[in-house]
């Protein structure tokens, strides 16, 4: 056989056989291997397992899914331990911190191969509405509903959980209410859930007397073991026809199951008695599943309208609200916790521990779901949720590993993977996630809003607007992307157009949406260096606030006041400034230590030393009984020591802040620190970090977020390094192009400028 | 063999030779089987536009005058059946009816499970070592063109290319041995 003589060809044929080449090059390939013996006969060779990897879905989906090992490189500063979710001073994130949590997602990305049917577990699908074939009240999918959670309380049976069942049909494109899935489907749908029995059936009539049709299907062979009606009448048909049902099926699976002496609760003593409060909270329920929180919250609302003692609503509200509230709503889960299924339980008193900072038993709770109901992946996600959020990023990965086993299509382990990865320092591993959890939700929005955050965390605000864009393509009013865009926005410094995400922000349905949306806009004449206009706006604002009684958004005002009247310099005015948000009322207790580490820091600044001092005491004395981070009261002593004048003090106090939490405050702080005490590599790294990340809190720092140009000017320039720190100065000078006479910083840098730039 | 080489079989089919003329349609089956596999994945309909192109060219090479390359007209034959093949597809593809004759309906061709598992035996070892040919070859699986891979990867569409040919000799060796070399 000849050799080849066109090398530069023969190179092309992989990406030939994998379709990668433009149809120009595909047609020059192919004219030399009409011609080329050598090559042709190696093309051959490869051709079948070419074909696999070009064409065949499962090829491909395994290959998706192939760990490729990455090396231990060494981690940047910082991207380990972060929890700058936590710091976004979110009001201005009631939601999107929300959204976050959610969104909460290594992969070692290895869906199980073989699903084995385990002994016992049942999927209960959508009944099929034969009397409303549209089924607008989802009657059909409020009966599965009932019947998963009637049958959860067996000991002995291992029920799907409804939302795997949901995420099933979503990825066979089937609506949640599973009218159009035909029996092939259903039984593809039982087969991925490794479920040995199927529950499904009709709604043959509602009245007089409503009448359920079910049928019990083993899926291994389809055989119908048992075909049973259940009829109810009357306000409590629903449930009563449930019961029936749901005792008949137990029956057959269980028959000789020990009588444990315990009566099977009925379905409307561990829901609602209420079928119009089922309905709103199957509504709300599917929404969530979608991560359209904040419209969730309606229906939530009105099933607790309907039913007050409905103890699942308040667990989802309590997770859409702030402060007080959100205590108050958990507490009301909690009281009603009689009312809700043992799976649903572990739920409200896991996240009652967390609430009350007992994350030992949170955890503890958590873990005994997965040991009570070893097949469902939520409590999974939880968990990880729970030490992603304590930095514990391997437990979590640990924790995702085992839900996407369980599912290897879990959409929001995908997501909550990404963030882990990131965190973990893996941003390729982290748009790998992020890509699955966009191919599997590829018409909701979170995927692409998730996606954009990751951009933005990693330096790369353009592709974070472009994602965001694609996420308010598919939803145009959702809250996250519509914040966070504007915020990428005055970053490009388009204010224009991030006045008109905020001026949208406003209309959406998010709670205090439009206290935000205030917020916001008084971000852009800050960021641009018009603290005077901010100023005003702020009064303005924190005006309509009070009227509103939007106390959280209030004190989130008021604290920004303070920042820019330091900006602005005039110190003792956001001292008063401080001490008006801190006296505004409760919010979340994270914010309320932090606010009083910056009235500290001002106290400092003041010269008011010895109060300074007293409020640093009684902050380590709340930390301290609260067992919660004490990087706020380490920030405190770093003031403290700056104050006493022991700088190396200073510095050790804010650097192990920010090497706690990774807060944007304590690195900054820490940064100006490692300034001031000439640790110019430390300075260098610490604000070079800050500004490749283009965060919410970030934005709400913008005074300081603009100077960052100017410290790591300063930082270049100590170090000789002029040409760069030229750079960073006429960025920082070109932001504040416009910005109030008078500030400090801006008439230095001009002078540096000056002086670099005769400097041969 | 060459361009030339097949011209001579094309001449001396031309010219009444049959052997020539079974040769050189042998010669031309094979490939193009290669070629139009590459690019339908039905195996039926694959050979289906094979034999279509086939025949046009044995309808119409004695009609022709070639002045140019044979090679170059048969495949564009060829090139032109695999056009029609790939628009008839989109047509069915957009009917909201299902066809009459119930052939949409046909199950997914079916895969060699050994090649498929030693495939990704293969490249799960490979991968282990060229981790860049892995990243690639995930990228490609979800769908990503060369432009959105080498931005990914950060390298040039040559580099590309050349990560992909070595890794490909790689898979090769592989599958025939069932070791890395």
């Amino acid at each position: 056989m000849s050799e080849c003589s066109r090398k530069d060809l023969a190179e092309l044929i992989h990406a030939y056989e994998l379709g990668l080449l433009s149809d120009e090059k595909r047609a020059e390939v192919e004219m030399h291997l009409l011609e080329c013996d050598d090559c042709f006969g190696s093309a051959q060779k490869t051709a079948e397992a070419s074909r696999l990897l070009k064409f065949h879905p499962e090829t491909r989906d395994q290959v998706r899914a192939l760990r490729i090992e990455h090396s231990s490189v060494a981690e940047p500063i910082g991207r380990r331990g972060i929890s700058w979710r936590w710091a976004v001073p979110s009001l201005v994130t009631v939601a999107v911190l929300l959204v976050l949590v959610l969104k909460d997602w290594r992969v070692d990305i290895r869906p199980r191969e073989t699903v084995v049917a385990a002994e016992n577990r049942v999927i209960v699908l959508p009944f099929n509405d034969l009397v409303q074939p549209v089924d607008s009240c989802r009657f059909g999918s409020i009966i599965a509903g009932l019947l998963v959670t009637s049958l959860s309380e067996s000991h002995n049976l291992s029920v799907v959980s409804s939302q795997y069942v949901s995420d099933l049909l979503a990825q066979q494109h089937i609506s949640p209410s599973g009218q159009s899935a035909d029996a092939s489907t259903t039984m593809a749908i039982a087969r991925h859930a490794g479920a040995q029995w199927m529950v499904t059936g009709t709604v043959t009539q509602l009245r007089p007397e409503l009448t359920i049709n079910a049928e019990l299907v083993e899926v291994a062979t389809g055989t119908v073991k048992l075909a049973v009606q259940g009829k109810g009448a009357g306000d409590s048909a629903l449930f009563t026809a449930g019961d029936r049902l749901a005792a008949r099926i137990k029956t057959a699976l269980l028959p000789s199951a020990p009588a444990s002496g315990i009566r099977d609760r009925a379905i409307a003593e561990i829901t609602t008695g209420s079928p119009e409060a089922c309905q709103e909270y199957m509504r709300g329920i599917d929404l969530w599943q979608r991560m359209y929180i904040d419209e969730a919250g309606p229906h939530f609302r009105r099933a607790i309208a309907l039913d007050s003692t409905f103890a699942m609503p308040y667990y989802y509200l309590s997770m859409l609200a702030v402060g007080a509230e959100r205590l108050a709503l958990n507490r009301l889960a909690m009281k009603f916790i009689d009312r809700a299924g043992t799976r649903d339980g572990y739920l409200i008193r896991s996240r009652s521990a967390f609430l009350d900072g007992n994350l030992d038993e949170g955890i503890r709770i958590l873990s005994a779901f997965v040991t009570r109901y070893p097949d469902d992946k939520q409590p999974l996600l939880q968990l990880a949720r729970v030490e992603y959020t304590l930095g514990r990023y391997d437990s979590a990965l640990s924790h995702l590993q085992t839900a996407i086993f369980l599912d290897s299509s879990y959409a929001e382990a995908y997501n909550l993977l990404a963030y882990t990865f990131d965190r973990m320092g893996d941003f390729d591993d982290a748009l790998r996630a992020s890509d699955r959890y966009v191919a599997l939700a590829p018409n909701d929005a979170n995927p692409y809003d998730s996606r954009a955050q990751l951009y933005a965390l990693n330096g790369r605000p353009d592709k974070a607007i472009e994602a965001y864009r694609q996420a308010l393509a598919i939803k145009p009013d959702f809250f996250s992307s519509l914040a966070y865009l504007g915020i990428m926005y005055i970053f490009n410094r388009n204010y224009s157009e991030a006045e008109s995400c905020f001026v949208a922000l406003a209309g959406s349905l998010a709670p205090s949406s439009e206290a935000s949306s205030r917020l916001y806009l008084a971000y852009i004449p800050a960021y641009a260096g018009k603290f005077e206009k901010a100023l005003t706006l702020l009064k303005q604002y924190e005006a309509q606030d009070s009227v509103a009684q939007a106390i959280s958004s209030l004190s989130f005002k008021r604290h920004f006041e303070a920042i820019c009247l330091e900006a602005d310099g005039r110190p003792v005015e956001a001292v008063t400034a401080m001490e008006r948000c801190l006296a505004a009322g409760p919010t979340d207790i994270g914010d309320s230590y932090r606010r009083k580490t910056y009235l500290i820091h001002l106290l400092v600044k003041v010269g008011e030393i010895e109060k300074a001092r007293r409020l640093t005491s009684e902050l380590k004395h709340v930390l301290d009984s609260s067992g919660v981070s004490q990087a706020p009261y380490w920030c405190a002593l770093g003031a403290l020591a700056a104050a006493d004048g022991q700088v190396d003090s200073s510095v050790y106090w804010y650097s192990r802040a920010a090497e706690m939490g990774d807060q944007f405050y304590d690195r900054l702080m820490a940064g100006r620190a490692y300034l001031r005490v000439g640790k110019l590599a430390d300075a260098v790294s610490t604000f070079e970090l800050l500004l490749s990340r283009y965060t919410s809190p970030r934005m709400f720092w913008c005074p300081e977020s603009v100077k960052l140009h100017y410290y790591l000017g300063q930082a270049y320039e100590r170090s000789n390094w002029n040409d760069r720190a030229l750079r960073q100065y006429e960025l920082f000078l070109d932001i504040w192009k416009n910005a109030d006479s008078g500030i400090a910083e801006r008439d230095d840098a001009l002078q540096r400028v000056q002086r670099l730039q005769q400097q041969p | 063999m060459s361009a030339e080489y097949l011209n001579r079989l094309y001449r001396d089919a031309l010219s009444g030779d049959l052997t020539a003329q079974t040769a050189l349609f042998d010669y031309l089956s094979a490939r193009f089987r290669l070629f139009v596999r590459h690019r339908v994945w039905n195996s039926v309909d694959a050979e289906d536009v094979v034999q279509e192109a086939l025949v046009t060219i044995c309808r119409e090479y004695k009609t022709l005058e070639i002045t140019t390359s044979f090679a170059a007209w048969a495949y564009k034959v060829l090139d032109f059946r695999v056009l029609a093949y790939v628009r008839s597809r989109k047509n069915i593809e957009t009917r909201t009816v299902e066809g009459a004759d119930g052939l949409d309906g046909l199950p997914a061709p079916a895969v060699d499970s050994d090649l498929q598992h030693r495939l990704l035996a293969c490249l799960q070892r490979i991968c282990g070592l060229n981790r860049r040919y892995g990243r690639a070859l995930t990228l490609h699986a979800q769908g990503y063109d060369t432009t959105e891979i080498c931005r990914r990867i950060e390298i040039k569409e040559n580099t590309f290319y050349s990560l992909l040919h070595r890794g490909r000799a790689m898979l090769q060796h592989c599958l025939e041995t069932g070791e890395i070399k």
